[in-house]
Formats: structure tokens, C-alpha cells, sequence
């Protein structure tokens, strides 16, 4: 029924029951400004036109402020956070779970899942040095075996006539490459892949990604790092000092360390604790050095009377050398750590006969991987020695020194060259 | 009677064999047993956003996180993203912008050499991010390449889709590459685009553009047209301190870029 339906004795009525309600919403109208977003605390720390400081117990200016104020209407709006620059910050290694950045001075490194290996992801870094996948060998006529992408080995002839392998260690560069695949639709189809966009959205499959992501939690073992094996006094043993002498001798080799070779381990073949730090920056190779593969406790640093303490206190546990043990250690640092196609980096390799006996035909052998390229006429060897390189199963190559005069006890040597990044 | 009984038991039998010789080929097949064992969560035709957002599921710094990225056109070719309602002010040939991953990004391209009077659309999704060494984040960001002939195409009235992703090192192609010119892989219509590139690598960004034309006068107000607009960061610079050492040669580098690193004298 409508108004102009009403009967007349009851208009007056209706007439009296609208305008009641209109009084009504009139009054409780005021009412609804403290719904307005301007009425919080910050919105009135900005004091409307005329009103003055308000201060408690001044009677007149709160006079002033009880007066209604004339905002004007604005649209509320939402403004993203500007400059979130603390998404850049390195979260803190060892965290268990995601936590957002705190933009603190920066930490040891960028985030990593737990249990995998850094530097992380793998994809986004190409490799160069140690021994990957096969275990390289060396027959008796030299011939090198098992030589895969990224290895960097060297290996020399015993006394009594063994033929010994040393791999190096691993040195990563962040070296990301882009592609792109492309697939160009014509107007013909456009319809039907509107509709398999609807058709394919199974939901039922998050479960299986859940699954993926719990197999792929890969926990490697934790290295029981058995560094009570290495006593301190088979790091004396090691790490003899060198005259500089003997590890610069060259004919053609450029007499001037490089800034990364800034290490007295690469100048003289002298390894100090002090340098751990900056060497791990270069090599990032400390998950190698303590693994089984790496036969040398130089770069482990850490003392056998530290790890009795740890686990079976009292005992005392030595590991010495026999005596006459030929041994070679083989060294392995880059110029940077990252970079772009295009880019050169240098690579310095270190050798040192830290053995207790003379070794013959050292020849290191450097396999490239296939996003390095060697640079034609770049290789330098501070000792004398026979330079070559042979083509690869990656379309790049494989360096080879021999150095011709043996190794005394002690004695080692530089080799630098350079790789453009494709 | 006895002869035709004979004769369909031999058929029979021969008919038995035959089935049975079939089910075990098909069974002992290799192509049965290399069938692909992954189960693919998502697919190139998804709406965009749907890709990204799912892979925010996976855990990890992920969201809030601005990736880098750099889109590169032709010269002469101008690049505006959509930023709070309006195409703001375009950028020539080059656009470098933070942007997080699940979201998507409105671009018009316009500009196009030959083509002046067409305009594109294109739009950007990050569906994964890198992982640089602290500091070196916009050094190594993600490019994405706006061919001439892709926005030729575009204008016409195809669809083009490019999967962008990160190479995978231990299958790289052991050639150089030309940072201008991105090396790409043609995809039929009838395969999935990315998952020919989640096989050759980790896919971490999407560029879709071509068959459609928007009314602006209606939907350039139209959050939808633009995704929302998420929050974006732009990098007129580069903000990384080049590297003397380790470049190719230093005299091969523009000189522009030398005046852009100029030292200036630190004020209070």
C-alpha cells in the first residue's frame, strides 16, 4: 500500500509517523562522525583552521576544539608501503622457517633452505674446480680418466713410482643465463584457450606439490667432522714457510699478485688461520675442505683438543703422517664471485708439495665447464712448464701444465688464467 | 561337424595369442615405461597470476620480495606501466622495476617503429625469483626482451606468450651469448610452453601481449584492466657499483655510462 493509497482519516497519521522518523535520523546523524576514517588520533595531529593548541585545563581552547569542524569528504585510499627496501636484506642462516626481514646490517649470507648446501640454488651459479661425478685416474702412461666438466686435478709421480690425483677445490660464481620459449597464438584459437584455462585449474593437485616439497627436503648427513684426526703438529708440518724465491721463478709470468691472490697461502704457500675467513670468501669451497674428499686438514683450522672436548672428553686422539707421505696440495681462488656474460674472470691455482718427499711430473689439469671459455694466450705458470689444452665434451676446454722439474719438499707454484663467461 | 568345432577353436586360439602377444609388448614397451613421471601443478594457459601466486605456496622469502626486472624494447619504442590508475610517464627502450612475484603487471608499449599507431598491452608476471649474493640484486635482473617482431605480431592480433627462464648450468648451450639478444625456442600451439621451459630450466617470469584491444576510456579506470596495480619499484639507476676488474674492455663501454657513475663530493 502507498501513500497516496492511505485513507484520508489515516494521513494525518502516516503524514505525523514520516515526519517523526525524519527528525529522528536528523538527530542521530551527528552521532555517526566518529566513523569517519579522519577522526583517528593521527588525523588530529594535523589542527583544523582557526583551532589553537589544546592544553589540559585551558578552559578557552577546549571551548575552541567542541566547536564542529567542517572536513572535507575525501576518498580513503590505500597507499602501498614505499620502498621496502629491507626485502633486500639477508635473512639470518639457521633460520627454521620464513621470517620477514628486519633490514639489520647485513648477515652472513642470503637465505638458504636448511639441510641443502650452499651456495643456493645451484641453478643460478656455474662451477670450476674439484672432482665431480667420476673419480678422476691417472694410468701409468699418464692418461687422464674420468675428466669431467668443472674439474680441476693435479697429479704427479712418487718416489717409488705411484702416480698420485689431488683434486681442488670448488670455486662458485653467480653466473645466472636467461632464455625464453615462445608460443604465438592466432586469433583462430584464442577461444578455446580461454577455456582450457577454466577447464585445467584442478586444485586437487596442491596436494602433490605439498608432497614434492617434502621430498625434496634433501637432509644431507651432517658431516661428523673428525677434526681431531689432524694434531697440530701436522699443521706445522704443513704449513712451512717458503721463500719467495722459490715460488717466483718464472720466465714470462707476470711477477704481481692480483687482488684476489692477496693471501699469503697463494703468495708463499704458507697457511695462517688469520686468512680462513677471506680464503672461504674466495674458494666458498668450506663445505669441500671439510668433506672426505680433500685429504688436507690446512684449511680446517680447527685443533684435535677442541673436538675431544665436544665428544669424548679425557682421550686424546693423534694422526701423524707417515713418514715419506708425498702429498700435493692444489688451491683453487677466483677474481670475483659473480658475473655477467661477457665478463672475464681471472683463476689462480696454488700448488705446494707439502709432502715429506720429492714428486715428479706434476701436471694439473683444469676441465672447464661449459659457460667458461678460456682466454687465447692468458695462461701463466710461475714454474716452467708445458702448456696445452685439448677440447672438451662441453665445447669448451681442458688446460693442462706440465711442470717439468720435480717438486722438492716445500716448493710449489702459481697459475693464473683467464675464462669469459658465455 | 568335428572340422568347423576345430576350425573356430583355431581361430579362437589365434585371436588369444594375439591379445595376449599385444598386452605384453605394450607392457614391456620402453615407451610405456618412460611415460613422464611429473605431475605438472600448473600450466602456461593459467589466467596470469594464478602461476605465481601458487608458487608464494612453496615457502621461503618469497613474498614481499621486489625481483628485479628489466624490460628492453627497440629503439624508439616507449614503455609506460600502469601505475595508480593511468599509464605514467613512459620510458624509453629500457624500464627497470622491482616487482613481486604472484602479481602482474600492466605495460602499454607504444612507439613502435612502422607501427606508430598501434599500441600494445603486454603483461609481466614474476613466477620466481633469484637469489644474487647480497648487494648485487639489480646487477643481475631478469630480462625480458620486447622484440619488433613480437610486437608486430602483437598489434595484429596474435597472442604471443614467452616463458622466460634461468638457464639450467649443466645444460647450457656452450655458446656465447649476446645480452641484447635473448635466445628464445619456438613452442606450437599445442604444447605448453611452460613446461618445455620447466624442462630446460626454472621458469621465472611470463610475458603475455597480443589479442586484445582494451577500451581505454572504460578500463584504464578499471582495476581489473591492470591487476590492481601492485606496488612497483623503479630504478632509474643502476644502483650497483660497477666493476673495473673483469670487464671486457673498459673503452668498449659507453661513455654515457662513465658521466651516469661520476663521483660527487659528499654533503651534510
Amino acid at each position: 500500500m502507498t501513500l497516496t493509497q492511505i485513507p484520508k482519516q489515516g494521513h494525518h497519521a502516516a503524514r505525523w509517523l514520516i515526519t517523526t522518523l525524519v527528525a529522528a535520523s536528523t538527530f542521530v546523524a551527528p552521532g555517526c562522525r566518529a566513523m569517519r576514517p579522519d577522526s583517528s588520533p593521527e588525523a588530529l595531529t594535523t589542527a583544523p583552521a582557526g583551532a589553537t593548541h589544546r592544553q589540559i585545563g585551558d578552559t578557552a581552547t577546549e571551548l575552541t576544539l567542541t566547536k564542529p569542524t567542517r572536513y572535507p569528504v575525501q576518498r580513503v585510499t590505500y597507499e602501498p608501503p614505499s620502498l621496502p627496501q629491507a626485502a633486500f636484506a639477508p635473512i639470518p642462516p639457521g633460520a627454521d622457517q620464513y621470517c620477514p626481514p628486519q633490514g639489520g646490517p647485513a648477515a652472513e649470507g642470503p637465505w638458504s633452505p636448511d639441510g641443502l648446501a650452499r651456495p643456493w640454488p645451484i641453478d643460478e651459479y656455474i662451477w670450476d674446480g674439484g672432482d665431480r661425478d667420476t673419480l678422476v685416474e691417472v694410468g701409468n702412461d699418464w692418461t687422464v680418466r674420468g675428466l669431467d666438466q668443472e674439474d680441476t686435478v693435479a697429479h704427479y709421480d712418487t718416489v717409488d713410482g705411484r702416480v698420485q690425483v689431488t683434486p681442488s677445490n670448488r670455486v662458485p660464481i653467480y653466473a645466472p643465463r636467461f632464455a625464453a620459449v615462445r608460443q604465438i597464438h592466432g586469433p583462430e584459437i584464442h577461444q578455446s584457450r580461454e577455456g582450457l584455462a577454466a577447464a585445467e585449474r584442478n586444485l586437487r593437485l596442491r596436494s602433490q606439490d605439498t608432497r614434492q616439497l617434502a621430498s625434496a627436503a634433501l637432509q644431507p648427513e651432517q658431516v661428523v667432522r673428525e677434526h681431531n684426526l689432524r694434531s697440530p703438529v701436522l699443521m706445522r708440518d704443513q704449513t712451512r714457510g717458503l721463500p719467495i724465491a722459490t715460488a717466483l721463478l718464472p720466465s714470462g709470468f707476470s711477477n704481481r699478485f692480483l687482488p684476489h691472490e692477496d693471501l699469503l697461502l697463494i703468495q708463499r704457500g704458507t697457511y695462517l688461520a688469520s686468512e680462513k675467513a677471506r680464503l672461504t670468501e674466495l674458494t666458498r669451497a668450506a663445505l669441500i675442505w671439510s668433506s672426505d674428499q680433500m685429504a688436507q686438514a690446512v684449511i680446517d683450522g680447527v685443533t684435535a683438543h677442541l673436538a675431544q672436548d665436544s665428544y669424548v672428553p679425557g682421550e686424546t686422539y693423534n694422526y701423524e703422517l707417515p713418514p715419506g707421505k708425498p702429498r700435493l696440495r692444489l688451491v683453487k681462488v677466483a677474481s670475483q664471485s659473480e658475473a655477467l656474460p661477457g665478463e672475464i674472470i681471472d683463476f689462480t691455482l696454488r700448488f705446494d708439495n707439502v709432502g715429506e718427499q720429492k714428486i715428479g711430473n706434476v701436471t694439473i689439469v683444469d676441465s672447464l665447464t661449459t659457460r667458461l671459455e678460456y682466454v687465447e694466450g692468458s695462461a701463466q705458470c710461475s714454474l716452467k712448464a708445458k702448456f696445452g689444452t685439448q677440447e672438451n665434451d662441453g665445447d669448451s676446454l681442458v688446460l693442462r701444465w706440465e711442470i717439468d722439474d720435480p717438486l722438492d719438499t716445500g716448493a710449489g707454484g702459481i697459475i693464473r688464467f683467464k675464462c669469459r663467461v658465455r | 561337424m568335428g572340422r568347423p568345432l576345430r576350425n573356430s577353436v583355431h581361430k579362437l586360439l589365434i585371436a588369444l595369442s594375439v591379445v595376449a602377444s599385444g598386452v605384453v609388448s605394450l607392457t614391456n614397451s620402453t615407451a610405456w615405461g618412460q611415460r613422464a613421471a611429473t605431475h605438472y601443478f600448473h600450466s602456461g594457459d593459467l589466467p596470469p597470476g594464478a602461476i605465481g601466486r601458487g608458487q608464494l605456496l612453496r615457502g621461503g622469502p618469497a613474498p614481499g620480495y621486489f625481483q628485479p626486472v628489466e624490460i628492453t624494447a627497440p629503439q624508439g619504442v616507449l614503455i609506460s606501466p600502469a601505475v595508480k590508475g593511468q599509464f605514467v610517464e613512459p620510458r624509453p627502450n629500457i624500464l627497470r622495476a622491482g616487482m613481486l612475484l604472484g602479481e602482474v603487471y600492466r605495460f602499454r608499449i607504444s612507439g613502435i617503429p612502422d607501427h606508430e599507431a598501434h599500441e600494445v598491452f603486454p603483461t609481466v608476471e614474476v613466477v620466481s625469483r633469484l637469489h644474487p649474493p647480497p648487494g648485487q640484486e639489480t646487477r643481475f635482473p631478469i630480462p625480458i626482451q620486447l622484440t619488433l617482431e613480437d610486437l608486430v605480431m602483437a598489434a595484429s592480433g596474435r597472442y604471443i606468450v614467452r616463458v622466460i627462464y634461468l638457464e639450467d648450468p649443466t645444460a647450457a648451450l656452450p655458446l656465447a651469448q649476446d645480452p641484447a639478444l635473448q635466445r628464445y625456442f619456438e613452442v606450437p600451439a599445442g604444447q605448453d610452453p611452460l613446461k618445455v621451459a620447466d624442462e630446460m630450466g626454472r621458469p621465472v617470469a611470463i610475458l603475455r601481449m597480443g589479442s586484445r584491444v582494451p577500451d581505454l576510456q572504460r578500463e584504464t579506470t578499471n582495476l581489473g584492466f591492470s591487476y590492481g596495480e601492485p606496488p612497483v619499484l623503479f630504478y632509474e639507476k643502476q644502483i650497483t657499483v660497477p666493476r673495473d676488474s673483469g670487464l671486457e674492455e673498459a673503452a668498449a663501454r659507453d661513455p654515457r655510462d662513465l658521466r651516469r657513475y661520476r663521483r660527487v663530493p659528499v654533503t651534510r
